[in-house]
């Protein structure tokens, strides 16, 4: 019976697919099988199960840093099924209290603000407006973090990587920017155009290219590369006057990108073939839709870019950084799967998945394309490529006008476009595009798209508070301790969202109590962190003078959950001090109890003393006598 | 007779051992009181911390954080501590800055990638404070080492530096 059905789906699947079709499929599949192993293999690493989400609460105290955002990042880009409003939450909570210190996210990193609202937008979130400031107002990581983070520190006080992805970022949903604004796109895209080296390419040190820095910085690029608009600037390696447009600048650094791939069909970067690079290189070629499987400007030895990233898969689903073990990097080995190279390469894969299916870039976070304009755009990508060697001024003319045609922050996906403006310029037709960069923004709010690419199940949109959650409520212990931060706030944010919240205002109540009493421990660790630092310094100067500081200071140590604790940065010196002071009170206790014996001592000697003298005298007397 | 010497006697070693200042200890109190004192069969390593660099490049250095810069760049002069067993690079500069009370300001191992403390700030000097190169690199006798300073295990004798450098190392005479 079973086998009769498993025969019939195979005959439909035969007869539904060409034979070219069935492999484009078996393509997917696998590709589709690559990601759900790296997702399966982190998910094991962190020691939960397949059926769990990788979003628990371990993963999510990393929510907000460098070692938590891009596997959300990567999976929602794939909609695949998870925690996302858990992450969000806990995400909304940290972006509100780092920004209560002076610094917000960070004093000189712009790209905080960055990978933080790319993260938020994976997740279905809104980065112009959240969580709330210290004076009450909404949080914009998009204006504090792109447009207007110059009023603070300039975008580029970290380098290249400031401006590579602030652009990134304010592309992220084409946000508009407003007219008094620090910055404009086009002064952020010239700043990345001087940074052009001289040969073609783009680093973070300013001296040779580099396969990551030049690939980051296309993937900013891609979305200017069909404006015709022409910078003037002065390239900062030559001290050369340069006019060029974004696309002559992208054209020279996908030349010496494609210098820079190896024989194996991967890239280096500190002279180590590895994963990382290589995938960020997928990243941009599919951003500027060069379709990274065929294109012969990145197939090497018969290699090409995808052979070159799956030398780097290890049986258990994830990916190593690099094959050579390197004594200067020991957190990656060549046999261990790690998470980083993993999450850049799930990343990569999700780029190329959306690239090959017809879905937005992968930092393009709008609405998936509405179906008109998609076909509309395929339809033109197809008469461009199309054309013929010498075409005729009305076969261009008439392209180029379904071009103009296309949405302005739509014309970026019109991979096809440079063709057909080679071909107008060689019939000297004049190309009156306009310039991208003045046209690119479209929305001021909104939130990121989470579309599910792997299955049909949506992302649930209404918030019901369960019983689970009542159960979870009911279950945090009755002092909480920053242990359980996680939990509380992901359970307040989703109580305070759902549609029932008015069933369970009583538990509202709780939860805030409880999230408040966890804030003042934190502050608590912080004030005592601070104390120490101030009075139990330098070590060898402690005396008795201290003894009620000392005193004071293991008080509120010990009156912190032994969780807590250690987060207390000098618990040793605690103990080492209150050990110091209670040695010196006893010294001076047991001096006291001597000095008294030695004086008694003393005293009886001389009352003795005495009174041998006066019973000698006595006797002489009777002598005398 | 004899008895009153007997207890001047005593009463002479009592007042010599309150001089002495010697404090009554158990073996535990004392190991933990005295752990980085300095003998001669401890093990010890030498930590500084320099900002000298910063010396020629003011100018790159945002204004408001010149003040931190001493005049002879040294912020910490070399000082000897005790190796403890499985101490790191991270260890020993930990203990030096707040034994001397020097601000630090790091991101802990389980917080970036590469499963390390990453020194952010020392003494308000931050990465980046002085243009898009700089920041904190750590050298080992002589050598400096490319990855994170609590992946680094010490052994007796090693010399730390810490130095400020406003050109990723470059301008401390290291190459990549």
């Amino acid at each position: 019976m079973n086998n009769k059905i498993y025969l019939v789906c195979l005959l439909l699947f035969c007869y539904c697919f060409s034979p070219l079709q069935a492999l484009a499929s078996d393509e997917t599949e696998e590709l589709k099988q690559v990601m759900e192993d790296i997702i399966e293999w982190k998910k094991s690493s962190i020691g939960t199960t397949s059926e769990s989400n990788l979003f628990n609460n371990s993963f999510l105290k990393n929510a907000g840093d460098t070692m938590g955002d891009w596997y959300p990042i990567a999976m929602g880009r794939l909609g695949y099924s998870d925690d996302y409003a858990a992450y969000l939450a806990v995400i909304e909570d940290v972006v509100e209290k780092r920004y209560r210190t002076s610094d917000k996210l960070s004093d000189t990193k712009s790209t905080e603000w960055h990978r933080i609202s790319l993260a938020i937008l994976s997740v279905g979130g809104d980065p112009t407006q959240i969580g709330i400031d210290q004076s009450g107002n909404t949080i914009n990581l998009i204006q504090d973090g792109t447009y207007n983070r110059g009023k603070t520190v300039s975008l580029g006080a970290q380098g290249i990587n400031g401006w590579v992805w602030g652009l990134i970022t304010l592309d992220s949903m084409r946000y508009m920017i407003p007219q008094d604004s620090y910055y404009s796109r086009d002064a952020i895209i010239k700043e990345i155009l001087c940074l052009q080296l001289a040969d073609g390419g783009f680093s973070f040190y300013q001296d040779v290219a580099d396969a990551d820095i030049t690939a980051m910085t296309l993937q900013a690029l891609a979305p200017y590369y069909n404006s015709e608009q022409v910078y003037r600037y002065t390239q900062q390696a030559t001290g050369k006057e340069t006019i060029k447009t974004v696309r002559q600048v992208v054209d020279e650094a996908l030349e010496t990108l494609s210098s820079l791939q190896t024989a194996k069909g991967d890239f280096k970067s500190w002279d180590t073939e590895n994963a990382e690079s290589t995938a960020q290189v997928l990243v941009a070629l599919t951003a500027l839709g060069i379709d990274p499987l065929t294109d012969t400007r990145f197939i090497k030895n018969g290699k090409n870019i995808l052979d070159g990233l799956y030398q780097y898969k290890m049986n258990d689903g994830g990916f190593i950084h690099a094959k050579k073990y390197n004594p200067e990097n020991p957190t990656s080995l060549p046999d261990e799967s790690n998470s980083m190279a993993s999450e850049q390469v799930l990343v990569a894969l999700a780029s190329l998945y959306r690239y090959q299916n017809g879905y937005r870039s992968l930092y393009d976070f709008r609405q998936e394309q509405p179906e008109n304009i998609k076909k509309q755009i395929q339809l033109l990508n197809d008469s461009i490529k199309a054309l013929p060697k010498e075409p005729t001024t009305n076969q261009v003319e008439e392209l180029f006008e379904q071009y103009l045609a296309i949405p302005i922050t739509e014309r970026s996906y019109v991979y096809a476009y440079v063709k057909l403006a080679e071909a107008m310029e060689k019939l000297s037709i004049e190309n009156t595009s306009e310039p991208l960069a003045k046209n690119m923004g479209e929305i001021i709010h909104g939130s990121g798209t989470v579309t599910a690419l792997f299955d049909a199940s949506t992302i649930e949109k209404e918030i019901i508070f369960t019983i689970e959650d009542v159960e979870k409520v009911k279950s945090l212990p009755s002092f909480a301790t920053t242990e359980h931060y996680v939990e509380v706030t992901k359970l307040l944010q989703k109580l305070e969202r759902a549609e029932n919240l008015k069933d369970y205002e009583d538990l509202l109540q709780l939860l805030q109590q409880k999230k408040h009493e966890i804030e003042e421990i934190e502050e608590e660790i912080q004030a005592l962190n601070e104390k120490i630092l101030e009075e139990l310094y330098p070590f060898s100067e402690l005396s008795l003078k201290d003894k009620e500081s000392v005193e004071q200071i293991v008080a509120r140590f010990n009156n912190l959950s032994e969780y807590d604790q250690q987060k207390i940065l000098s618990a040793e010196d605690v103990k080492k001090s209150k050990t110091q002071i209670a040695n010196l009170y006893r010294a001076s206790i047991i001096s006291i109890v001597l000095g008294g014996f030695v004086v008694c001592a003393i005293i009886f000697v001389i009352v003795r003393v005495r009174k041998r003298r006066a019973q000698k005298r006595n006797t002489e007397e009777w002598f005398d006598e | 007779m004899r008895k009153d010497l007997l207890i001047l006697s005593f009463v002479i070693l009592i007042i010599a051992v309150l001089f002495s200042g010697t404090k009554i200890q158990s073996v535990d109190e004392y190991y933990l009181t005295h752990i980085d004192e300095i003998t001669p069969d401890s093990e010890t390593v030498y930590i500084s911390i320099r900002s000298d660099t910063l010396l020629n490049n003011m100018e790159k250095l945002k204004s408001e954080l010149h003040v931190y810069v001493p005049t002879d760049g040294v912020i910490l002069p070399e000082s000897e501590y005790v190796l403890r067993p499985g101490d790191t690079v991270f260890d020993i500069l930990h203990r030096a800055v707040r034994h001397n009370r020097i601000q630090m300001e790091f991101q802990g191992a389980d917080k970036n990638i590469y499963s390390s403390v990453y020194i952010q700030g020392i003494q308000y000097l931050y990465e980046f404070s002085a243009g898009p190169l700089s920041g904190w690199m750590y050298e080992v006798n002589g050598v400096f080492p490319n990855y994170g300073v609590s992946k680094y295990k010490l052994k007796d004798g090693d010399h730390i530096t810490f130095h400020y450098t406003v050109n990723l190392g470059k301008d401390l005479g290291h190459s990549f």
